[in-house]
Order: structure tokens, then C-alpha cells, then sequence
């Protein structure tokens, strides 16, 4: 995985590890989100809903108050007994006034204009009363109006008054059409302002917010006490467990009630029961085994080496035995070293089950150490026909290692490669980054298949049973080589073909205080690759100042 | 598709979020509820527009016809003229009734664009409702201006005061007459002053006008009103809600509220004016945009009889034939004026009277009588204190009359000066006759007959004009105190112009009178039943006539004639009949 460069980058991350440290604050502000998102929609819906009911009640309002209020207008018009233009114009006056004259704080306004598609010529000025203006009225209204005369005509718009020309107001526009003694056809037009209800509309959505931020609020403060009565003993159990995981055994959770906490804490300090008893039964078996691998190592030794100095003198003196009894003592000898060989490697591997192998590292050179190893298998590498070539990026490569271990992982893989090399070339490559060291030895004989690499490094697993083992192994090199390289805190991998050969890569961090994240990718079957070291992720140990 | 689910939800949220920006607003109008609008209109005549071309005779012609027709306030009759003058003028200021036919008058001087008409007129409507009537060589002529507008002929000028020339028939149709009542000034009767309207959708709000104006000059004094100065209406009209048959009267003005009899006079005047519309029941009454509430708290008032208002026009039961000395009770409903047994009627009449006294008159009970001499200077009375005589009431006494009330009236010449005196019938000779104040009865005239209407609130006065001019009928209004008594009489209202003599006219009904005289294209004195404010009926030619009386009875109005032959004619068909003998019919308490 790539770290992302750039201040971008190194935000968005921070905002992860932000929102990856908490739980509390994962659920306060998903819940919050959610809240935010649902009370926005709902607070929506029921202000479009409001707001239409309020115009709908406006509008039948409206609507009722203007159908009486033209009635009487006509009916008013009908009454007239003055026929001339003056009168009419005074009548018209008068009339409007009576029928629409709209309170101080009411808002209600009227115009009487010519209906747009009268063919009378215009015998009566347009009639305004109220604080607005006739032009003001919308066309289309007007020309609804002409289309339908039979009927109202409704609009809901803004329109500006006389005094504030600039300010338009939600206004239910009701048009009839009322007819004047020879004056013709005209249109009466009641005008009701909607500021009220803008108003209200104004105080509800105000009221929404409000109460939707103390719903939100109240959401969170909930979602945080909820989270607090699930976080805090989770919490407490993380600082149990890390506790324990220090070696702290007896650290148990607080048990309170008999809820769905208390269960899991019964269940955690159940479980530290277990482990402690275990924990301390594995010590027990551990300090056994120390015990026996020390006895068995002391109370071995001793008559082994008795075995091996009479051993030693009889193959001294096979000469002076029959040839069986000097072919006997030649096996006896020879199995005398595999023996102890193998003694030294089970008391090994013993440790490391253990766990009682102790790592001493010290500053080395480990292209140093790969030419002592190479050096010390000169003979067998003669024998094999093979040659083995060293490569390395830099000509002293520092590392922080238990020289003796390394030599042995080395040895070990050198010999592999010798023996099953099948004559052809050795390679053995070191490069190295600032955190990482990688040895790779590579050959070119009989190699390996995927199911083989698997078991590779099995204890006494090998590949071919029949083959001659020029060397003596005891089947246990490639465990114990891999033990050594986890001790150091590195990695041995292989990868091979069959027929092609094998390559045995290890990773070493180049200090104890350096820690590799993961474990690295396959070993690369192209031998080109060998000096690139691979892409790894390291972070520096605990405790490392 | 999970990373697209978020970015959905928060484009939906937005777009929820940005229809919250307000009230919504419609796209465009929508229709709503309907609207009845103008009532139909009646069938009405739809004289031609203007013809293209059309020479100025026929412009003439056609605005004449277009007079016929008063549709939408006289609209084809302004096509004709020009459009300031069909601005400015108001036809139903001076309606002048021609008699004839179509073929309206005399054109001359038709080539200069004045046409000089002449009409043959009748009768003649003024814009204050009053009614005139015409002898039939009455002329008018008139002098019309027309001008090419935009190369049509179009009448430019009227005569002065020219309202609307109209037939008879047309007349009938535009105009009707209508009562505005007024309350007596001693009782809750009405007392109405009769007017002509134009029938159209305005005439409620112009009779509501028309009470609203100041009382007329002839009853000032005699009548009490509801309305006070000041008072107008509220709105441009009085509409009439169709559904209900209710008319509405919003007023404006001075308040009445504690004037209870003021307000109950407002509501029972209106009721009783407005009522007569067609169409109208019932009428709601509103000042200041408030109800008037009525007493009972009634919201509308469908009679006036609720409030105990009425209309006087009491029948006539009951009259007296004279024969010589004798006295008969005769029954008007009775075409040959048959005679009733007094006993089995219940009344006592006087057995006789004196051939002394003439002009008898009698009060409704039959039992006070009153004469005059045959010099005409000494009034006599004969009732339940006995006779009574009354000689310095002055010369030239007219016929009196038993009033209702139980006063006598009587005129006389007071040396040069007409007087009216009233007398108590029952006072006895000591009493202070009371002389009526009427600065009207100058010098010039000479009184020749009064008669008091039967709801006691006005008199008819007929006077002969000293310089030989035309007898003149005037109705005027009798003003009396706060104790009801008559003190005075106002300024009089000249009626039935058309006649040049009149020999004696006597109330009827409250609304109509019965007139003994002559027009000029009569040749001698005829009888007429004389509506006020309207067109004479003539009776039939009654050879000898000395007299006419007039009965209301319930089969209506009955005329009989007293001849000089001393014959009572009863009306047959067109002429008159005699069926009985008789010096003098009189009429209780008229």
C-alpha cells in the first residue's frame, strides 16, 4: 500500500486515524449526519406542506370573500339610477369604496379597470383602492379573465405595491368580471396579500430550525451518553487486555449488573482466567522443557562424548581390525557426528519451541559475513562443481544481527544450493535500503514446485528422500534457519521451478529497533529482481526512542 | 454503487431544501369560483346605429327614434351626437311627451346642418319628477346643430334643456309613477307626493334618492320625515338581492341613535317607498355600515304596518242626496244612488234643512251639517250643540267642509285678501275662528273652493285669478302645531294646468280629485278624475254639470254629477245617465 504524498494526502489521512481512533466519535458523528439528513427532509417537507396549506386556505379565503364582494359590486351596478359618464365615474368610486374599503392593518386592495376585450369605449377611469396600481396587476391575469369570464380567475404572485414599487409581495389575486351600465364589460380585481401567512411561514421555519438544532443537539448528546455506556467499558477492557498482554495477569474488568456489558466482562475475565491458567501451566511446561532440554543436553553430552572418544579410537584403529569390523568402525564414526549433529539441532529447535532462544545482536558487515560463510564451504563447493558467484549494491552492508545465526542461515542455504544445484552457478545477492538487508542465494539446479516450497521449510521434510545428502543434514536446517531469521525479526522466503531451480531470498532489518509490517510479497522468479529490494512498510519498535 | 447512494440522498436533500424558499406561487392563473353576473335584460327596442353615410335628416331622424329607447342610459340614441355632447347630456332632465304619431314634426333649414323641428307637445316631464300636462295646441319648437365628424354627420348642439322627445306609448315604457311617502305630522299615516321615474335597474336607488332629498316646497310643514339633513347614500345605489327580493339601503350621515320615532319613520318610509319596486319585498336599512335596528329587532321590514304605519284612504259609506229641504241617505256603490233606510243603518240623519243654506256640507258621522248663505257671507252650522252662525269670517265664502277632525274649513275674501279659516265644529259661536297664515293668498287671486284631502294633510285650492287668467289648482300642504291643529297652509303646488276654468274640484282619494272643469279643446265644463301628477281622465260630457263628486268605494272611484236641472247623473259606459232627481250630492266629510 503507497503512502499518499502531499498536504492533501496527509489531511485526508489524518482524518482517517481521526475517525479510526474513535468509536465514540464514528458513532456521534454518523448519528449526528443521519440526524442532520433526516430533520432537514422532514423539516422540508412539513414546510412545503405549510406552506402550501397556507396558500390553499388564502386562496378559498380569497376566494369566498371576493364572490360575495363582486355580487354586491354588481348588484350595486345594477342599482344605478345615473346613467351619465360623471355619475357613473362617481358611482364606480362609490361603489368600490363600499365594497371593498379593506381595514387599516388588512391589506386588501381592488381595481376596477376596462375588461381588455371590451369593445365600449372607456366611459369610467380605472377605479384603484388600496395601496397598489392598476398596471401592477399582472397581464395574464387579465387575459385569463377575457377567456373565462364566466368564472373567477385565481393567481397566486407577487405584486408591488404603490408606496414600495421595489418590494413584491405573495399576493391571492382574485379577477371576476362585473358589467356597467353602458359602460360594458369590466374587470374587478381583489387583491389579497399574503404577507400574514409569510409571516407565519417565516415564524415556522425559524421554530424548524431552532428545534431541529436542539433535535440535533439532543441527538447528539444522546448518541454520546449511548456511546459513553458502551465505549468506557470497552475501553476498560482494552486497558485489561493491554494490561494482560504486558504480562499483568491478574487485571480482570469491573463486573456491574447483569446486562449485555456486564456479560462480556464476565465472559473477558473468564477468558483472562483461562489464558492466566494456561499462561502459567505453558510457563510451567516451558520451565520444564528448559529444564529437560538442559538435562537432556548435560546427561547426553557426557556419554556421547565418552561414545565418540571410544568412537574416535577404534576409527583410529580400524586398520588393525578385520575389514567388517573396520567398515563398522568407519559407520560408527561417521554416525557419531551426524548424532551429535543431530542432538545439537533438536536442543535448537527444542528452543525455540520453548521460546527460550535468546537473540544477541551485534553491529556486523553482512557481505563480510557472506564471503566467511562462502569461504567456509570451499571445499564442498569444489566437490559440487558449482561456482558461487557474490553480488552486492554496496560494498559493506552494516546490520544489527547474532553473527553466529546468520552464518548458520547462510551455510545452510549455501550448502542447499550447492547440493542441489546440480553443478551450475550459485549466486548469492545482497542489497540493502535504509531499514532493510537482502540476501538472496539463488541456483540453477533441480528447483522446486509450488507444493514443495510449501513444505520447504518442514522440520525433517525433503524433497526427494532418495537423493545422497553429501552434507549429513538432519532434515532440520531449513526450520532452524527460519526460526533464526523470525528471531531476528525477518523473513525467509523461497520460490522456485522445477528443473529451474530454486531462490531462497532473507530480509533482515538492518536493527532490532526497526520493525517490518508485513510480510513481503513472493520472491521474484526473475533473477534480475534479486538486487532490488522489495517495497516494505517498516515502523519503528516499541519502546524505541 | 455504494459511493453513488450518499451523493443521490444529498441531491435529493438539496432539492427538497430549495423548495422551501417560500409561499409557492402559481404558474398561472386558475379558474375559480363562478360569478352570475349582470342580470338578464328584458326584451327592449333596438332602435339603428348611425348608418355610414347617412345624411344629416336622417341623423336627425334617427337620434329621435333612438330616443324610444333607453337601453344601457340612451346608448344608440348618443351615437347619433357628437362625443362631447353625448357626454353631457342627461335625457331624462326634460321629457317632453308629443302627441301624434311617428312622423315626429316640421323640419326646415335643413341644408346648413340646423334642422328647426316643431312637435305638436302634450305633456312635459321635468327632471324634479313633476308632471305637466298640455291643452293640445301646445307647440314646441326647437333648433338641432349638426357637424361632420371625421366625415360623418353627427348632432353637435341640443336645444337648451333638451332632454327626450317621446311618444305616449313610448313614454308609458320608459316612465312610471311612483309614491314617496312622508308621514303626517299628526299620525302614523303616509302621506305620498307622487313622482315620475324612468323604469330601469336604477329605479330603487332613485326612489331612495328621492326621499333623501329635502321635502317639497308644498308640504314643508304638513309632513314629518325620518331623514335628516345630511343624510345620503352610503354607496352609489341600492341593489336588490334577487335571491331574497331584498332591497338594502346603506345611508350615511348624522346618527339616530335615540331618536326612536325618527328611526321607526326612516324604516317605515323606506319599507313603503321601496316596496313598490318590482322585485322588492322586503328592505334592510343600514347607516354607517351598521344595521338600523328596529324596535322588535327585526332585521328587515317587509310592511310598514308592522311599525303601525298605514295608508288612509278610507271608503265611502254613506251619501246625502238633497231634494229642496229634504235629506236622503243614498249608497254610492249603488249606480242609481239608491236610497238607505237610515234606522236599519244606525244613523241619524238630519230631517231637513232649510232652503237658506246652500253648498251643504256634512261630517262622516251625519250628524253635524254646514252651509252657507246664498249671499255667501254667513256660515252656518247645525250639529249637537244646534245651530250656529258665523258671519265675520268675511265675503265670498266658498263651499265648507266637515273635516274628519271635527273642524269646519271654510274660505272667504278678507276685504282684498283671501283668508282660509278653521273653525271647531263643535266650539260654538264664542270661538276665535282660526285664520290659516299663507302668504301666498295674495290680492290676485280669488278664492274659489277649498277641499281638504281625507288623510287630513293637504288642501286643494282652487283659485280665479283676478287679472282673468286660467283658474289654477293648487294642492298645499297644511301645517299644523304641535298640538296637531292646522295653522297655516305652505306655498302650493299648481296642478292640472291644462284646465283654463274650473268650476269646483273636491278630493276623491288621497291621490286623486274630482274636477268640474275646462280645457281649451273642450267646449264646455266636463267632468275629470285628475290623478296628482298626472294625465287627466276625462269623464264624459255631462250637459248642465254644476257639480261633480267623487266616492271611493270598494268597487273604486265613483263620479256622479249634480246638473243645474237639479238631476244626479251616474257614469254609464262613455256618457252619463240619470236615475234619480237632486239639488246636491254631498259627500260625508268631504
Amino acid at each position: 500500500m503507497a503512502v499518499k504524498d502531499g498536504r492533501f494526502g496527509r489531511a485526508l489521512a489524518g482524518v482517517r486515524r481521526w475517525w479510526r481512533s474513535s468509536l465514540r466519535v464514528r458513532v456521534i458523528t454518523s448519528t449526528l449526519v443521519v440526524g442532520v439528513f433526516l430533520t432537514s427532509a422532514i423539516g422540508a417537507v412539513l414546510y412545503q406542506r405549510i406552506a402550501e396549506g397556507l396558500v390553499v386556505q388564502a386562496v378559498n379565503n380569497a376566494q369566498a370573500d371576493a364572490a360575495s364582494r363582486v355580487q354586491r359590486a354588481q348588484d350595486l351596478f345594477n342599482s344605478t339610477d345615473r346613467l351619465d359618464n360623471l355619475s357613473l365615474s362617481s358611482a364606480a368610486v362609490e361603489n368600490i369604496t363600499d365594497v371593498a374599503p379593506g381595514g387599516a392593518g388588512d391589506g386588501r386592495s381592488v381595481v376596477l379597470a376596462r375588461a381588455i376585450d371590451s369593445d365600449r369605449d372607456t366611459l369610467i377611469a380605472p377605479v384603484v383602492g388600496g395601496d397598489i396600481t392598476a398596471p401592477a396587476v399582472p397581464i395574464e391575469l387579465r387575459e385569463a379573465l377575457a377567456a373565462g369570464q364566466d368564472a373567477q380567475q385565481v393567481y397566486v404572485h407577487p405584486i408591488a405595491s404603490r408606496s414600495e414599487p421595489d418590494v413584491e409581495v405573495p399576493s391571492v389575486m382574485v379577477a371576476s368580471r362585473v358589467s356597467i351600465p353602458r359602460a360594458g364589460p369590466y374587470d374587478m380585481i381583489l387583491i389579497y396579500p399574503m404577507g400574514r401567512e409569510q409571516a407565519i411561514l417565516d415564524l415556522v421555519s425559524r421554530w424548524f430550525l431552532v428545534g431541529g438544532f436542539l433535535l440535533l443537539m439532543l441527538i447528539g448528546g444522546v448518541a454520546w451518553l449511548a456511546t459513553r455506556l458502551v465505549t468506557e467499558p470497552v475501553g476498560q477492557a482494552a486497558a485489561v487486555s493491554t494490561d494482560l498482554a504486558r504480562g499483568d495477569l491478574d487485571q480482570r474488568l469491573p463486573v456491574r449488573g447483569t446486562d449485555e456489558l456486564a456479560q462480556l466482562g464476565l465472559a473477558f475475565n473468564t477468558m483472562a482466567d483461562n489464558l492466566q491458567q494456561q499462561i502459567v501451566q505453558l510457563e510451567h511446561l516451558s520451565s520444564l522443557q528448559q529444564r529437560f532440554v538442559s538435562d537432556v543436553s548435560h546427561e547426553l553430552r557426557t556419554p556421547l562424548t565418552t561414545i565418540r572418544m571410544a568412537g574416535e579410537m577404534l576409527h583410529l584403529s580400524r586398520g588393525d581390525f578385520s575389514a567388517p569390523v573396520a567398515r563398522s568402525a568407519e559407520l560408527l564414526y561417521g554416525e557419531l557426528d551426524r548424532f551429535e549433529a543431530l542432538l545439537t539441532e533438536l536442543l535448537e529447535i527444542s528452543r525455540y519451541d520453548s521460546g527460550t532462544s535468546t537473540l544477541v545482536a551485534e553491529e556486523a558487515d553482512a557481505v563480510a559475513l557472506v564471503h566467511e560463510v562462502v569461504d567456509a564451504v570451499e571445499l564442498l563447493t569444489r566437490q559440487s562443481g558449482s561456482e558461487v558467484r557474490i553480488s552486492s549494491t554496496q560494498s559493506h552492508i552494516s546490520v544489527e544481527v547474532d553473527d553466529r545465526r546468520i552464518a548458520r542461515i547462510l551455510r545452510n542455504l549455501i550448502v542447499n544450493a550447492l547440493e542441489h544445484g546440480e553443478g551450475r552457478p550459485v549466486d548469492v545477492r545482497l542489497c540493502a535500503t535504509d531499514e532493510l538487508v537482502v540476501i538472496s542465494v539463488r541456483d540453477r539446479g533441480v528447483g522446486l514446485n509450488p507444493a514443495e516450497a510449501e513444505h520447504v521449510f518442514e522440520r525433517f521434510w525433503r524433497a526427494d528422500p532418495a537423493r545422497a545428502r553429501t552434507t549429513g543434514g538432519t532434515g532440520l536446517g531449513l526450520s532452524i534457519a527460519r526460526e533464526d531469521a523470525r528471531l531476528h525479526g525477518g523473513y525467509l522466503q523461497v520460490s522456485g521451478l522445477k528443473d529451474q531451480g530454486a531462490c531462497f531470498r532473507l530480509i533482515l532489518p538492518r536493527s532490532q529497533d526497526i520493525v517490518i509490517d508485513d510480510e513481503p510479497a513472493a520472491v521474484p522468479v526473475d533473477e534480475s529482481q534479486d538486487l532490488i529490494p522489495p517495497q516494505l512498510t517498516t515502523t519503528a519498535a516499541e519502546g524505541v526512542l | 454503487m455504494r459511493r453513488f447512494s450518499p451523493l443521490a440522498a444529498v441531491v435529493a436533500l438539496v432539492l427538497l431544501l430549495s423548495a422551501c424558499a417560500g409561499l409557492p406561487m402559481y404558474d398561472a392563473p386558475q379558474p375559480g369560483e363562478p360569478v352570475l353576473g349582470a342580470p338578464d335584460q328584458d326584451i327592449q327596442s333596438q332602435p339603428d346605429l348611425p348608418r355610414e353615410g347617412a345624411p344629416a335628416d336622417e341623423i336627425w331622424r334617427g337620434f329621435l327614434l333612438a330616443n324610444g329607447s333607453s337601453t344601457d342610459g340612451y346608448e344608440v340614441a348618443r351615437e347619433y351626437l357628437s362625443d362631447d355632447l353625448a357626454v353631457s347630456w342627461v335625457p331624462t332632465s326634460n321629457v317632453v311627451i308629443r302627441s301624434g304619431d311617428a312622423q315626429v314634426a316640421e323640419i326646415d333649414n335643413i341644408e346648413s346642418g340646423t334642422i328647426e323641428a316643431t312637435i305638436t307637445v302634450d305633456s312635459v316631464l321635468g327632471g324634479d319628477g313633476n308632471f305637466i300636462e298640455f291643452d293640445g295646441e301646445e307647440t314646441q319648437t326647437e333648433s338641432f346643430t349638426l357637424n361632420q365628424i371625421a366625415g360623418e354627420w353627427r348632432i353637435t348642439e341640443l336645444p337648451d334643456g333638451f332632454g327626450l322627445w317621446l311618444s305616449e306609448t313610448e313614454f308609458d315604457r320608459q316612465f312610471r309613477k311612483a309614491e314617496i311617502s312622508y308621514v303626517s305630522a299628526t299620525e302614523d299615516i303616509f302621506v305620498s307626493d307622487s313622482r315620475w321615474f324612468p323604469r330601469a335597474d336604477g329605479f330603487s336607488t332613485a326612489l331612495a334618492r328621492a326621499l333623501l332629498e329635502p321635502t317639497p316646497a308644498y308640504l314643508d310643514g304638513a309632513v314629518r320625515t325620518g331623514v335628516v339633513e345630511g343624510m345620503d347614500l352610503a354607496a352609489g345605489g341600492v341593489p336588490i338581492d334577487v335571491a331574497t327580493s331584498t332591497a338594502t339601503v346603506n345611508l350615511r350621515g348624522p346618527g339616530l341613535a335615540d331618536d326612536e320615532d325618527r328611526v321607526r319613520m326612516l324604516w317605515a318610509q323606506f319599507t313603503q317607498t321601496l316596496t313598490q319596486v318590482g322585485g322588492v319585498d322586503q328592505v334592510v336599512l343600514q347607516l354607517n355600515g351598521q344595521p338600523l335596528e328596529l324596535p322588535e329587532g327585526q332585521e328587515a321590514l317587509d310592511s310598514a304596518a308592522a311599525l303601525g304605519f298605514e295608508t288612509l284612504d278610507p271608503l265611502d259609506e254613506y251619501g246625502l242626496v238633497r231634494n229642496g229641504t229634504s235629506l236622503a241617505l243614498v249608497n254610492p256603490d249603488d249606480h242609481a244612488l239608491a236610497e238607505m233606510d237610515p234606522e236599519v243603518e244606525g244613523i241619524e240623519i238630519p230631517a231637513s234643512v232649510s232652503q237658506k243654506w246652500e253648498a251643504l256640507a256634512v261630517d262622516e258621522s251625519l250628524s253635524t251639517l254646514a252651509g252657507v248663505d246664498e249671499d255667501r257671507e254667513t256660515l252656518w252650522l247645525r250639529g249637537d250643540n244646534g245651530a250656529q252662525q258665523f258671519g265675520n269670517l268675511g265675503t265670498s265664502l266658498t263651499d265648507p267642509q266637515l273635516v274628519g277632525d271635527g273642524t269646519v274649513w271654510i274660505g272667504a275674501a278678507r276685504g282684498s285678501t283671501p283668508a282660509v279659516w278653521v273653525l271647531d265644529a263643535d266650539a260654538g259661536e264664542d270661538q276665535e275662528p282660526t285664520r290659516l297664515e299663507a302668504e301666498w293668498l295674495t290680492p290676485d287671486l280669488e278664492l274659489h273652493q277649498l277641499s281638504v284631502s281625507p288623510d287630513g294633510s293637504r288642501v286643494a285650492v282652487l283659485n280665479h285669478p283676478t287679472d282673468g287668467g286660467a283658474d289654477e289648482i293648487g294642492i298645499a300642504g297644511i301645517v299644523r302645531n304641535a298640538d296637531g291643529e292646522p295653522i297655516g297652509l305652505a306655498p302650493p303646488r299648481r296642478e292640472f294646468a291644462v284646465f283654463e276654468t274650473v268650476d269646483n274640484a273636491s278630493w276623491a282619494t288621497d291621490e286623486s280629485l274630482v274636477v268640474l272643469g275646462k280645457r281649451a279643446e273642450d267646449t264646455d265644463v266636463r267632468p275629470f278624475v285628475a290623478p296628482l301628477n298626472d294625465r287627466l281622465e276625462p269623464l264624459g260630457e255631462a250637459p248642465s254639470a254644476q257639480t261633480v263628486q267623487g266616492f271611493l268605494t270598494e268597487a273604486g272611484l265613483q263620479a256622479f254629477v249634480v246638473t243645474t236641472d237639479g238631476t244626479v247623473l251616474t257614469r254609464e259606459g262613455a256618457g252619463w245617465q240619470s236615475y234619480r232627481e237632486g239639488d246636491d250630492l254631498v259627500v260625508p266629510g268631504k
